[in-house]
C-alpha cells in the first residue's frame, strides 16, 4: 500500500492530465472495439481456442469475487463453500461478451445480468446459457449508461473483468458501474497494468505467438492499479478492500495470485455506505 | 409548499421514464427467454425423447467405478447431485455382506486387493473402510519378503528383500468385501442410482460445450443424457474408444496369472506371523502369496500361457505339489556362469553391507522362514486370467473422463492396479470439487485437464517402474544369456535390500502416500 501510495505521488499530475483529456470522450463504448471483439464469436466458448487464457482465469476470478463477498458478510453462512456460494446476490457483469463469467457466476445461484455493447456477443451468450437449469441470468445488449438510467443502486456486487482496459473513458465508465451498486455493494475489476512488462508481456509476447487474438489490447488504455484506486477513491467514494497480482504461465495456461501487479491484477472496492 | 410539489412532479417524470426504460429492457429480456426456451426446445427435438438426465454417469460398478460414485456424492460441492451408477453384471448376492458376518470358518474368495494406505483413506472418507474392518476382513501385510529363484551357494542370502514398516505396508481384502461395502454405502445414499445389467454399449460425445454427453445401454432403449460420463468400464473400456483422439498404448505380456486361496503352514515362531506377504521371481514369472490370516493365504502365480493350461488340468493335491515345488528352491544348476554370477553378487552385498549396515543383522534372521509350505487348498477356488499392460494417453475429453483400468491396466506383481485406480477417485473427486465451487460446469474440460495432468504425473512412473520390474524379473528372456538375467535380478534386489534411502522410496511408492 506504501509502495502504492508513493506512486501515486509520482504520477499525480500525470494523472490529471490523463482523466482530463479523457474526460473530453464520453462513450465508454468504442465503437472498433465492440466490432473487434464481435469478431470472436465463433471461438468465444472453445475452451482449446484462442480464448483459453480467459477460460483459464476463471476459477480465479470467480473465488475472488467469492472471497470478496464473502469477507463483505454478503454470503450468507449456510452457502459458504457450496455450490449455492451466491444466492440471492444480485450481480451486474459489465461487458460480459460471451458470457464465460456470467454463467459461472450464476451456476453459482447469483442472480446475474450480462450487459455488452456486442449484439453479435450477446446472441452468443444468450445461446450457450441453454445449458443452465433453472438459474437466474439475464443478458441485456446495451452499454453501462444505458444501463445505469433504470439500474440506480440496484446491484449487490458489479463486476467488470477484463474490461476496463479496452475503455477509453475508464471515469465515465466506474461511475456509471459504481451508480448501479448498492451503498455498501462490491465492484470487482480485474484488468492489465500498464507497465513495461505488461507491454512486452500481453503486446510483444502474447499477441505474436497467438495466446491472444492479435490486435486485442491497446497498451495505451491500460490502467495502472494506483491511477483506478484514486478514480474509485476520490470520484467514486469507494473504498479499496484488495489488490492482487496476477501471474500467467502460457505453457500450462494457468493463473495465479502473487504479490507483483506487474501483469495484471485485480481489484476489490466497497461503495461507501 | 410549491417547491415540495415541484420536486414531486420531477420525481414522478423521473420515475415514468425510468419505467418505461423498465419496460424496453423486460421486452428484451423476455425476447431473449422466449429465444432460450425456443432454442432448449430445439436441442430436446433433435434427440429421441427417452432420454433420462443425470449430473454424472459412472460406467462400471467394480470397485473403483462404486468408490467414485461414493466419494462424489460426499462431496461438499457436489451435494446433491444426480449420480447413476451403470453395471453390466446383476445384483450379485456376494455383495450381501450379512452372508459374510457370522460365518465361522471363513469362506475367502480367490480375488484379492492389497489395499495401500492411501487407499485405506479414501475407503475411510466414504465409510467403507469402517464396515470392512467391523466384519474383521482387512489383514494387515507388515513385511514383505520377497526373493529371486537360484538361489545357489549363498544360501540365498544374498538376494533377498525384505520390507517391513513399524506401521502397516498394506491390507488384504477380498475384492467382494470391498464392493459389498462400496454397494452397502451406495444403497444408503438417496443421490445414486444403481441400474443393474446395464453395458454400456455406445457413448456419444461433442466437442461442443453446449451439448451433453448421451450413453446408451447395450440391452435396452434406454439412454441416459449426462454433464460428466466417467469411464470405469475395465481395460476393454468402451467409453475409452468413444474419446476423440484417443490413443491407447497396449501390449500382452503373454502370462496368466494364476489364482487360487491356499492353507499354508508357517513358520510358528515368525514375529510376524500371519501378516507376511511372500514374493518370488520364479523363472516364469512372479508368485505372490498375500496373507488373509494365520494359516490362509490367497496365491498370484503369474506364469506362461501353456504352464497355466498344465496346471489348470491338474488335481487340487497335485497342483499343491507343483506349487511348494516352485516356492521351494528350484533345481540347483551346475552351470559355472550362474555360479559367477552368484558369486559376483555375493561381493557387491559384502560391499554395499559395509557401508549401509543397517538392516544386515536383522536380515539374516528372517531367511530361515523362506518359503512357506501350501497344505490345502479351497475347494474351486482356482482360476486364472490373462495379463496385459495398457495406457491411455487420454484419461479425458469433453464432458468424459476415465478412471482405473479404463486409463491403465498393469501387471499385478506390485499389486498397485487397484490402487491407482483408487488415487484417480480422490484425485477426480478434488478437482470436480475444485471446478464446481468456481462455478464451473461439472463436466469442464479445464478441470478434467487438471485431472489428467495429476493422474498421469502419478501413474505413468509406477506402470513404467512395474512394467520394468515384469520385464527384468518377470519373463523368460531367451535373447540374454541366463546369468546375466539372473546377476541383474540379484544385483537389483541387493541393492534395494541394502540401500535404505532406495528402499524406503519403494515403499512409500507402495503405499501411495505423498513421499
Amino acid at each position: 500500500m506504501n509502495l502504492i501510495a508513493k506512486k501515486t505521488n509520482i504520477s499525480n499530475s500525470f494523472f490529471i492530465f490523463r482523466t482530463l483529456t479523457q474526460n473530453y470522450v464520453k462513450e465508454t463504448v468504442n465503437a472498433h472495439e465492440v466490432e473487434h471483439h464481435s469478431n470472436m464469436k465463433e471461438y468465444w466458448w472453445n475452451s482449446n481456442g484462442p480464448l483459453n487464457a480467459l477460460h483459464s482465469l476463471n476459477p480465479l476470478r470467480v473465488s475472488f469475487i467469492i472471497n470478496g463477498l464473502t469477507n463483505m458478510k454478503k454470503i450468507e453462512t449456510k452457502n459458504i463453500g457450496t455450490r449455492q456460494s451466491l444466492e440471492n446476490i444480485k450481480i451486474l457483469d459489465v461487458g460480459c461478451g460471451g458470457g464465460l463469467l456470467t454463467e459461472a457466476l450464476a451456476r453459482l445461484d447469483g442472480n446475474v445480468t450480462g450487459i455488452d455493447p456486442s449484439k453479435e456477443l450477446i446472441t452468443i451468450a444468450n445461446d450457450h446459457s441453454v445449458i443452465l437449469k433453472n438459474k437466474n441470468i439475464k443478458y441485456l445488449n446495451e452499454s453501462i449508461e444505458e444501463h445505469a438510467l433504470s439500474n440506480t443502486e440496484s446491484y449487490d456486487a458489479i463486476v467488470t473483468s477484463e474490461v476496463l482496459e479496452h475503455v477509453s473513458n475508464k471515469y465515465g465508465f466506474l461511475t456509471k458501474c459504481v451508480d448501479c451498486l448498492k451503498p455498501g455493494g462490491s465492484l470487482f475489476v480485474t484488468t492489465p497494468n500498464r507497465t513495461i512488462y505488461s507491454w512486452l508481456s500481453v503486446i510483444i509476447l502474447g499477441e505474436t505467438f497467438n495466446f491472444i487474438p492479435k490486435g486485442t489490447h491497446e497498451w495505451d488504455k491500460f490502467i495502472c492499479p494506483h491511477e483506478l484506486q484514486s478514480i474509485l477513491e476520490i470520484n467514486c467514494k469507494c473504498d479499496t478492500i484488495t489488490i492482487n497480482g496476477l501471474s500467467y504461465d502460457p505453457f500450462t495456461n494457468r493463473w495465479s495470485w502473487t504479490d507483483l501487479t506487474d501483469l495484471s491484477y485485480a481489484i476489490h472496492a466497497v461503495k461507501s455506505a | 409548499m410549491c417547491m415540495c410539489q415541484l420536486k414531486k412532479m420531477y420525481q414522478r417524470m423521473i420515475f415514468v421514464s425510468s419505467s418505461s426504460i423498465h419496460l424496453k429492457t423486460n421486452m428484451m429480456s423476455l425476447n431473449s427467454s422466449v429465444n432460450r426456451l425456443y432454442l432448449s426446445l430445439g436441442s430436446v427435438a433433435n434427440y429421441s425423447s427417452s432420454k433420462k438426465y443425470y449430473d454424472i454417469v459412472i460406467a462400471g460398478g467394480g470397485m473403483v467405478g462404486c468408490a467414485m460414485a461414493c466419494k462424489l456424492s460426499k462431496e461438499a460441492a457436489l451435494r446433491g447431485m444426480s449420480i447413476l451408477l451403470l453395471e453390466g453384471g446383476p445384483n450379485r448376492k456376494e455383495y450381501d455382506l450379512s452372508l459374510k458376518k457370522n460365518t465361522l470358518d471363513k469362506n475367502y474368495s480367490n480375488r484379492v486387493s492389497a489395499v495401500s494406505k492411501s487407499s485405506v483413506q479414501l475407503l475411510q472418507s466414504i465409510g467403507a473402510w469402517q464396515i470392512i474392518e467391523d466384519l474383521g476382513r482387512n489383514n494387515a501385510v507388515k513385511e514383505m519378503r520377497i526373493w529371486n529363484s537360484g538361489a545357489g551357494r549363498s544360501g540365498g542370502i544374498n538376494n533377498v528383500l525384505t520390507f517391513d514398516n513399524d506401521n502397516d505396508l498394506a491390507y488384504i481384502v477380498e475384492n467382494d468385501t470391498i464392493l459389498g461395502a462400496l454397494y452397502n454405502q451406495i444403497n444408503e445414499d438417496q443421490n445414486i442410482t444403481v441400474n443393474y445389467n446395464s453395458r454400456v454399449n455406445q457413448c456419444n460425445l461433442s466437442d461442443s460445450h453446449r451439448d451433453l454427453a448421451i450413453v446408451k445401454v447395450a440391452n435396452g432403449d434406454i439412454s441416459f443424457e449426462t454433464s460428466l460420463l466417467i469411464g470405469s468400464d475395465g481395460y476393454g473400456s468402451k467409453v475409452r474408444s468413444a474419446i476423440s483422439g484417443q490413443q491407447y498404448i497396449s501390449w500382452e505380456y503373454g502370462q496368466r496369472a494364476v489364482v487360487a486361496t491356499l492353507h499354508i503352514q508357517s513358520d510358528e515362531d515368525d514375529t510376524y506371523k500371519g501378516h507376511v506377504a511372500w514374493q518370488k521371481f520364479a523363472q516364469l514369472g512372479p508368485m505372490a502369496l498375500l496373507p488373509l490370516d494365520d494359516k490362509t493365504c490367497s496365491l498370484v502365480w503369474t506364469t506362461s500361457y501353456e504352464e497355466a493350461n498344465r496346471l489348470a488340468e491338474l488335481s487340487d493335491n497335485e497342483f499343491i505339489d507343483a506349487l511348494n515345488d516352485s516356492l521351494s528352491e528350484e533345481k540347483e544348476s551346475n552351470n559355472s556362469s550362474l555360479l559367477l554370477a552368484d558369486d559376483a553378487v555375493h561381493i557387491l552385498s559384502k560391499v554395499l553391507n559395509k557401508y549401509c549396515q543397517s538392516n544386515c543383522d536383522r536380515q539374516n534372521k528372517k531367511i530361515k522362514s523362506i518359503p512357506p509350505i501350501a497344505v490345502g487348498l479351497i475347494k474351486d477356488s482356482r482360476a486364472s486370467f490373462p495379463l496385459g499392460f495398457g495406457h491411455a494417453c487420454q484419461y479425458v475429453g469433453q464432458r468424459v473422463a476415465l478412471i482405473g483400468d479404463a486409463a491403465h491396466r498393469i501387471h499385478p506383481l506390485a499389486g498397485q492396479g487397484v490402487n491407482l485406480g483408487f488415487s484417480d477417485v480422490t484425485e477426480l473427486s478434488y478437482q470436480l470439487n475444485q471446478s464446481v465451487l468456481t462455478g464451473s460446469d461439472i463436466g469442464d474440460l479445464n478441470a478434467l485437464l487438471n485431472y489428467q495432468t495429476a493422474a498421469q504425473r502419478r501413474n505413468v512412473p509406477i506402470m513404467l517402474g512395474v512394467d520394468g520390474i515384469q520385464k527384468i524379473y518377470g519373463s523368460k528372456n531367451n535373447l540374454v544369456p541366463p546369468a546375466i538375467i539372473t546377476l541383474i535380478r540379484n544385483v537389483g534386489l541387493t541393492f534395494c535390500q541394502s540401500v535404505s534411502i532406495v528402499k524406503k522410496l519403494l515403499s512409500d511408492k507402495a503405499s501411495g502416500l505423498p513421499i
